[in-house]
């Protein structure tokens, strides 16, 4: 069910749009596209749309959640495809790595047999032991000490950061074009975050290894931008179910544009630099969402229009006609 | 609704007038907060209506009966309802309306004393339980064990056999068979609330633990408990039918809506009535108060507000 | 000695913990551990997940007794504590008012009901929530606000003695960044000391001025946090230093190919002191 790599994007989001049943418009109007290999960071704060954004993409909103938009994925269209065709579509095309590793796992279940029941998902390849030795292969990869008595531990015999490592093997198992990352490090200490987030982008390069493709695309989604910063190739910034800019990582940080981004990176904390700066106020309701730009009420640099009106497009990678018209 | 009342009160932060620990001091208008939330949850008002109607029937009605309601009219008997009988008469020629009227303070008042007794041995036992922990905690786990182990109908039987027949046995059968279930709850209860963090930060600050007991534990563990026990009135109402119905419970000739569907059953074909009536009068009040105990667990949650009823 | 650290240097440590251990059946948390915290003084405990920070926290405060070795606390010590989860921390069903004036009820003696309000409304001004409905509810306010409200609840008695156990690890960094503000705003004003745990020690370090590395139950390292990052001895400062070099980096490092720790050619991040400590511009205030 492969789409052939080379050329088309891997994932492309056009004008996505989501609503939830009490009338919260979670994302509005997201285009994205990840390129074969790239790493894509989507960098937003609570309530910016991010986890919303990658349930979309696998299909895995509530059905009473409105859906506007489309999601192409390795060439299949998300949601205009048949649900038997979606579930293939998770797992073998795109895996999933949440933020709970703990939650990922069957707590009944030995953390190699639950990779093990990842694979046979997906592909022909029969239970036995080839397939434990090849499982406990990629947990020695992954850089698991002893990976064969690991792997036959229970899940709360492992700690967070490996157990999170077990989910990365789990969700790559069977080589998709796509692994997403939801906040993936949210739980763990910051030292054993950077561990797992350069762990997760050595195997979109090791399980590509021995064959001709392109390593995979990650969408990598988080509220850390320093942590973003560790992987990713772009960036895109979210706020209140949009995206506000969009760019190659180290210009985004290196020299944020949007005002939002401009907060974010203020309140990196960067040692010798006293504490960081905050960012005031609070994210608007989104039942509806204010007309115009949602940030304009925290703005520094705002204007009348900018709350009137519909949101501003993306124009050259910002969605600040501000910006825009200062800089033209 | 003895019990719920108190529970209403202390879940409302506010002291008891006895209380020894000191309530902050609340603004008239926060004071019957969960008060006012009550009356503003539609299926709970209507649910209280109905239990008060009932609760009222008990009370007053006996002393306003038209009939004796033990009194035996052989001629009168089987009757369709009538100008002098507005619902007929029983097998006994008993007037039904005076026997449902009569019947009404039995059955619902062994209920709350049913549900009372057991709460007031499951928070003693419960509350030790949890707090003290240790061996005191082993030794009341291990006898709630070993009576959740019997069966509650074999339990109830032997001890009609042994003690005879009557209201008071029903009502320590009933309290002996849910007291475990019970205490078991509370202690689970009393346990997770000691462990929550504001619990941990109450002490860092300086509070002394039965303050933060009296604050923090009881008025969860008591608005818990009041759902529960509001609730439960229900499926106690009919269990005293039940056994009543089985003849283990009030004996003849008093009164009481369980053993009245026992009277009514061999003449159902014909005289219907005789079993609906104090059906429907058991089906009535089991509904009231599964509504109100509905309607506290939503007064009691603090992210309710009105018009979000059955939004679980 | 200067009065680098604040106030009275010379005066009676708020804390003393004298070779501290603590057990939890088999498990040792804290291995002979011996601490003073003096007044003023601000300290960041740093390390991994189970490494007896929390459990050193924990005894400061006098909620666990250790299993050998000696705390104690100067008489009169007031103490707040600030905890991980603002939402958890705070009893739903109680309003702001009642929640912040809690610490106020235990005071001897008992201060009345306006004075409890006022109290109270000074505390919520000085963690900017001074205009927000005193009724209102837990579940109406943001984590943020939550978190503010934990804190004013920490103040409200004036402590000498605020205890922190990882203040900002459930926050939006933006978010994170003015509780961490307030918090160096009303230590400075009150003057109290502070011990904050963090397993990220960019976040602490520029609100500190002493760091304590802590290891298997043990105190590794302890010095300022210019020094501890800036020149690692223990092998977990190290790691602990490489994590925040890598953060902090305003760029990414070069595209992956098998992780491995900082090299030489890694890029130092802007802002790094090349050689001795810096004084932060809006780090802790020393008094002159």
């Amino acid at each position: 069910m492969r789409a052939p790599a080379a050329g088309g994007a891997v994932l492309t989001v056009r004008d996505l749009h989501v609503t939830y049943a009490g009338g919260v418009q979670a994302l509005r109007g997201i285009d994205l596209q990840v390129a074969p290999g790239e790493t894509l960071a989507v960098v937003g704060e609570s309530g910016c749309g991010k986890s919303t954004l990658a349930t979309a993409v696998l299909r895995l909103l509530p059905a009473s959640a409105a859906v506007r938009g489309s999601v192409d994925l390795a060439g299949i269209d998300v949601y205009a495809c048949p649900p038997g065709a979606a579930k293939r579509i998770r797992g073998q095309i795109a895996g999933l790595v949440v933020q709970d590793p703990m939650s990922a796992f069957n707590p009944v279940m030995r953390v190699g047999e639950h990779v093990v029941e990842a694979r046979r998902l997906h592909s022909r390849q029969a239970a036995g032991q080839a397939l434990w030795d090849w499982t406990v292969g990629l947990l020695r990869e992954l850089r698991i000490p002893e990976p064969e008595r690991r792997a036959r531990q229970y899940p709360h015999e492992w700690s967070g950061g490996m157990l999170q490592r077990a989910a990365i093997a789990a969700a790559s198992v069977n080589r998709p074009r796509l692994l997403l990352a939801d906040e993936p490090t949210a739980s763990l200490d910051a030292s054993l975050a950077v561990d797992v987030v350069l762990g997760l982008r050595e195997r979109l390069h090791t399980q590509a290894r021995g064959a001709d493709e392109a390593p995979a695309a990650m969408l990598l989604i988080t509220h850390q931008l320093g942590l973003a910063a560790q992987v990713a190739d772009r960036l895109a910034v979210m706020y209140a179910g949009r995206v506000v800019e969009v760019g190659a990582a180290a210009a985004v940080i290196g020299r944020p544009r949007h005002p939002y981004t401009r907060a974010l990176v203020a309140a990196m904390p960067r040692p010798g630099a006293g504490l960081p700066e905050p960012l005031e106020g609070e994210l608007p309701p989104l039942t509806p969402a204010p007309p115009g730009c949602a940030f304009s009420a925290r703005c520094r640099l705002a204007q009348a229009a900018c709350a009137a009106g519909p949101p501003p497009p993306l124009v050259d990678g910002v969605a600040c006609p501000v910006v825009t018209g200062a800089a033209a | 609704m003895a019990v719920s009342e108190s529970a209403i009160e202390a879940t409302a932060g506010t002291a008891p007038a006895a209380a020894p620990a000191a309530a902050l001091a609340a603004p008239g208008a926060r004071r019957f907060r969960t008060l006012r939330r009550l009356l503003a949850h539609r299926s709970g008002v209507l649910g209280l209506a109905g239990l008060l109607l009932v609760a009222f029937v008990a009370l007053v009605g006996p002393h306003l009966t038209p009939y004796d309601p033990t009194e035996v009219n052989i001629l009168e008997k089987l009757q369709p309802p009538s100008a002098a009988h507005p619902l007929g008469t029983d097998y006994l020629g008993r007037d039904l309306l005076s026997r449902t009227v009569d019947g009404a303070h039995r059955s619902l008042g062994t209920a709350v004393a049913v549900v009372g007794a057991v709460l007031a041995v499951s928070i003693v036992f419960g509350c030790l339980a949890g707090f003290a922990g240790g061996a005191v905690d082993a030794t009341i786990m291990r006898v709630v064990d070993v009576k959740l182990g019997l069966p509650g109908l074999v339990l109830s039987l032997a001890l009609v056999g042994t003690l005879g027949p009557s209201l008071g046995t029903l009502i320590l059968a009933l309290t002996i068979a849910q007291a475990p279930w019970y205490i078991r709850l509370i202690r689970t209860m009393v346990l997770r609330e000691r462990e929550r963090p504001y619990v941990l930060v109450a002490r860092v600050h300086g509070a002394p633990p039965v303050a933060v007991v009296w604050r923090h534990v009881i008025p969860a563990v008591a608005g818990q408990l009041a759902v529960l026990a509001t609730l439960d009135l229900g499926s106690v109402v009919l269990a005293v039918a039940g056994l009543s119905f089985l003849g283990l419970g009030v004996q003849p000739p008093a009164a009481e809506w369980g053993a009245m569907l026992n009277d009514g059953r061999i003449t159902f074909a014909l005289h219907p009535l005789l079993m609906v009536v104090p059906g429907a009068c058991i089906f009535f009040t089991v509904l009231c108060a599964n509504l109100c105990g509905d309607a506290l667990r939503d007064v009691l949650d603090p992210t309710w507000q009105r018009g979000r009823e059955g939004r679980r | 000695m200067n009065g680098a650290h604040g106030a009275n240097d010379s005066a009676e440590p708020v804390v003393r913990l004298q070779d501290v251990t603590v057990r939890y059946g088999k498990t040792l948390a804290l291995d002979g551990v011996t601490l003073d915290v003096r007044p003023a003084e601000r300290i960041a405990l740093v390390g991994d997940s189970g490494c007896g920070k929390t459990t050193l926290l924990s005894v400061v405060s006098g909620y666990r007794t250790p299993t050998a070795g000696t705390v104690q606390r100067r008489p009169g010590t007031r103490t707040g504590l600030l905890l991980q989860d603002p939402v958890a921390s705070l009893n739903p069903g109680w309003t702001l008012e009642q929640l912040v004036a809690e610490p106020l009820r235990d005071r001897t003696p008992r201060p009345d009901r306006a004075a409890r309000r006022a109290a109270v409304q000074r505390a919520l001004s000085e963690v900017r929530l001074g205009g927000l409905d005193l009724s209102r509810l837990p579940h109406e306010l943001s984590v943020g606000q939550c978190q503010r409200v934990a804190l004013a609840r920490a103040l409200v008695t004036d402590p000498t003695l605020l205890l922190a156990d990882e203040p900002t690890s459930a926050l939006d960094p933006s978010v994170a960044a003015g509780v961490l503000r307030l918090l160096d705003a009303v230590l400075t004003a009150t003057g109290a000391a502070l011990l904050v745990v963090s397993h990220d020690v960019l976040a602490v370090a520029p609100l500190v001025h002493r760091m304590l590395v802590i290891h298997g139950g043990r105190v590794v390292e302890d010095g300022r946090p210019d020094d501890l990052l800036a020149r690692p001895a223990h092998a977990t400062t190290r790691r602990l230093a490489d994590t925040a070099h890598r953060l902090a980096a305003t760029a990414p490092l070069a595209p992956a190919g098998p992780a491995g720790p900082a090299g030489p050619g890694q890029p130092v991040a802007a802002g790094w002191p090349a050689g001795g400590p810096t004084v932060a511009p809006s780090g802790p205030k020393r008094s002159t």
